[in-house]
């Protein structure tokens, strides 16, 4: 490490291989789109199955690429001590800019859903949002029950980062296992309300009355809860990795628990997409907050 | 075979800011040739009345992947991952970037962006819809094919490149700073790659927001964009500007930073003329970057009060940019200044990207922008601040830091030389552009009334000129390497860090312990006071 105070960090081989798999995915996921490979290439399957064969080989290129970098950041944090103060530092601000830029993906959907909901063409022309034949779900039942879930669940991870502060501080050993038990059943606890908060929201996926095929309404909706839906399983990913780590003691107050703090912060940021979803996406179609909705000529 | 192990390690498992540096300077070189190729086939169309291409498809195509090459895969590669990437490190006095591993998977994510568009030009007609691929153009019912496909996860994955290279930029030059090294003591190209990797971070996203409801509306049966269910194509162009607009600054400001650099170290001086007035205003032309993406749309038929809105926020940039312009000519004012390849290209910067400015200005006006929106006046303004203002800022650069990164010296006679002969070209191709906009010849079109001919046809000799110019520029290089005139020390103040230190920089990472002898963290001593380190 030198006497930077910084990782020296030698060759990885793992930036290649994602740009190999996202590649591979690319020009799989448009073959299926297309129904076709469009170039004829000499094989003893047929063509779907290529297409298939490639899709999933990517996958698992990406996905054994980004777990052993993932991997690799474990091993150099916690068992190799190459993150100093500095450098988790660095780790944390640079985790927080990536969030960032995540919110801005969100800020983008939301455009749209504001555009078409205060739009010309929305309220000019056709007069209501939502738009005529779309029966929007009332949002003090099912969304509302999911935003419980999301809050809660997040409380439950921020307890499971208080125990873990706590946990190294305590010198007695029978309380210091007691704050790792509480630890690991809070985080448990907070997993466990996040896959409810999935369950839950397939279900409502399953019985609402309109698809994403149902003009820019279902389109934005879909599209906004369905981006969150997907995040919100990456956070759950992320929380369980840490629910490992909690298992195995990677983490204390005193060396570091960057991981935990990394995925708590990811987890709040998908329950504040969800507050604003609730807010904006189920309770304003609703006249929710203002008993009349948003208009503009 | 170990010397092939170790070769593959070194150059596609890099972890060296350096290196990375290297391979980014490689690819954008490349680039710029295939999207001068480009350019050359649209001056070729142009430069006679009537069709050369059949495929007016092709034509199209042409002109959408030339700008997409020039945008991301010259200029952002160039200037961020080259210039940025080599120079942070040394001029902050750091071991390497901030995430060394993610700088390579912004290399290599970047690669993948350029083959997966490259793909796109192969496929089913190739996407011929401008850079900017509004639909319903680009929806499937115009470009049913793959095409659109490929550029859309291209720019997705040409996105997520960006935006990790910003978060490593962000946090290198906001956080590894050295204790005596206070934020506004950072180097002018610290600071404005920093704005431009803030930038980058938050706009990107909205373009990658508005690529998937392109891709959502082409195959999953949305209607983001398709008044059949309620939607708009407008909503795509408000998207695509949010983040188009930010964009250009993008391009541009790295070359701020760059000449900021050059015409100090070009006019002898110790510091530059207002350096902190400077910061601030890239500052500000980088906030109100983004809140003027509707000059773009002042013919969507947007409403009046609106319209009024964009074109004077739009104005007010001009005021920190010319607090810029002023600084550097009164930079150079009073100093001797030398006369290296770098300072023509400095001064040229300084002169056309001002001019290109001006026709800004025009434009900025929604009522002239009504009779201007896409003639060949705003590919004029365009071409001028960027083949003359971010391409002559790169040349600038590249002349004045080559010896850092090579140790070896180009032929200045020769490359003044090709200065002058570049010089001519562009602005033998570009100026006639401005009356061919204002007599009303439309943008991307491959043919045009006979009455417009000479100008068209002197814009395509300027065309060639440059591209003249561009190879005996590849001379240059070429005869700088195999004649290997060994830089024995540079005649630069040690007041610019990056050249600073024993001979060259080192090999692999930096210096083990930077040299002002400080801690990081230096709590003792008194940030206030002027430290001058080694010097």
């Amino acid at each position: 490490m030198g006497r930077t105070g910084y990782q020296s960090l030698q060759h990885s081989a793992w930036p290649f291989e994602i740009s190999l798999g996202v590649v591979g995915l690319a020009s799989s996921i448009v073959m299926l789109l297309h129904g076709n490979m469009g170039i004829w290439i000499p094989m003893w399957y047929d063509e779907v199955s290529g297409m298939v064969i490639m899709f999933y080989f990517s996958i698992f290129i990406l996905m054994h690429s980004i777990i052993s970098w993932w991997m690799d950041m474990v091993f150099e944090g916690t068992f190799m001590g190459d993150y100093t103060s500095f450098e988790r530092l660095n780790i944390r601000w640079g985790f927080k800019l990536f969030v960032l830029s995540e919110i801005f993906f969100f800020f983008s959907f939301f455009w749209a859903w504001f555009y078409s909901g205060i739009g010309e063409i929305s309220v000019k022309f056709v007069g209501k949002w939502p738009p005529v034949g779309v029966k929007a779900i009332y949002p003090w039942r099912v969304p509302f029950l999911n935003l419980l879930l999301l809050v809660s669940s997040g409380m439950f991870s921020q307890a499971s980062k208080w125990a873990v502060s706590c946990h190294s501080k305590e010198l007695d050993t029978k309380k210091s296992g007691h704050y790792k038990f509480a630890a690991l059943l809070s985080m448990m606890v907070s997993i466990l309300l996040g896959l409810l908060f999935l369950w839950v929201q397939s279900e409502e996926y399953y019985w609402c009355s309109y698809t994403i095929a149902d003009g820019v309404f279902g389109s934005s909706f879909y599209m906004l809860t369905g981006f969150h839906g997907m995040h919100v399983m990456v956070g759950l990913g992320f929380l369980l990795v840490c629910w490992f780590r909690l298992l195995w003691s990677h983490f204390s107050f005193r060396r570091s628990f960057l991981g935990l703090q990394n995925a708590i912060y990811y987890w709040h940021f998908v329950d504040v997409v969800w507050i604003f979803l609730f807010i904006f996406v189920y309770g304003w179609p609703h006249k929710l907050l203002t008993g009349v909705w948003l208009w503009t000529y | 075979m170990l010397n092939t192990v170790y070769w593959f390690k070194r150059w596609f498992l890099s972890t060296n800011h350096k290196d990375i540096g290297t391979m980014y300077f490689m690819f954008s070189i490349w680039s710029g040739l295939m999207g001068t190729g480009l350019s050359i086939i649209i001056r070729m169309e142009l430069a006679m009345p009537g069709k050369m291409l059949e495929d007016g498809q092709l034509y199209n195509l042409v002109v959408t992947a030339h700008g997409l090459v020039m945008i991301f895969f010259l200029v952002m590669p160039m200037m961020i991952g080259g210039f940025g990437n080599w120079l942070i490190p040394l001029m902050l006095k750091i071991p390497d970037m901030a995430f060394a591993r993610m700088n390579n998977l912004s290399f290599w994510l970047l690669m993948g962006s350029m083959i997966l568009l490259l793909g796109s030009t192969y496929v089913d007609g190739g996407a011929g819809t401008g850079w900017t691929i509004y639909p319903p153009l680009s929806s499937i019912g115009y470009h049913s094919g793959r095409a659109v496909d490929f550029l859309i996860f291209s720019l997705h994955a040409g996105g997520v490149s960006s935006i990790l290279a910003s978060i490593n930029f962000l946090i290198t030059t906001a956080l590894m700073r050295t204790g005596v090294m206070l934020i506004l003591r950072s180097s002018m190209l610290s600071w404005c790659l920093g704005v431009t990797s803030f930038l980058l971070v938050v706009a990107m996203p909205v373009l990658a927001g508005g690529l998937t409801m392109l891709l959502f509306d082409r195959h999953f049966n949305t209607t983001f964009f398709d008044p059949v269910g309620l939607g708009d194509p407008i909503l795509f162009i408000h998207l695509f500007w949010f983040f188009g607009h930010p964009e250009v600054y993008i391009l541009i400001l790295p070359a701020f930073g760059i000449i900021s650099h050059v015409v100090k170290a070009g006019s002898s001086k110790l510091q530059l003329f207002g350096k902190i007035p400077m910061m601030h205003a890239v500052t500000s032309i980088g906030f109100l970057g983004f809140i003027v993406w509707g000059h773009h749309m002042f013919t969507v038929g947007m409403n009046v009060d609106s319209r009024a809105y964009f074109s004077t926020v739009t104005f007010i940039i001009a005021i920190p940019t010319g607090v810029k312009v002023f600084s550097w000519i009164a930079t150079m004012a009073g100093g001797y200044v030398k006369n290296w390849p770098m300072m023509y290209w400095a001064g040229g910067f300084l002169f056309l990207f001002t001019l290109g400015g001006l026709t800004g200005i025009v434009l900025a006006s929604a009522s002239l922008d009504v009779v201007l929106h896409d003639t060949y006046y705003v590919v004029a303004h365009f071409h001028y601040v960027l083949s003359m203002g971010a391409v002559f800022a790169m040349f600038a650069g590249f002349h004045y830091w080559y010896p850092l990164f090579l140790g070896v010296g180009m032929n200045p006679l020769w490359s003044k030389s090709q200065f002058m002969s570049m010089f001519l070209g562009v602005n033998t191709t570009f100026f006639p552009q401005h009356f061919l906009g204002m007599s009303g010849m439309p943008r991307r079109v491959q043919d045009y009334p006979d009455t417009m001919h000479g100008f068209n046809m002197l814009s395509s000799w300027g065309s060639i000129l440059s591209l003249m110019s561009l190879f005996f520029f590849l001379f240059i290089v070429w005869e700088s390497l195999l004649s290997k005139r060994c830089l024995i020390f540079p005649m630069v103040r040690h007041t610019e860090s990056e050249w600073h230190g024993r001979g060259f920089p080192r090999s692999f990472h930096n210096e083990a312990q930077n040299p002002y002898g400080m801690s990081f963290e230096d709590k003792t001593s008194d940030k206030t006071k002027v430290h001058w380190g080694l010097i």
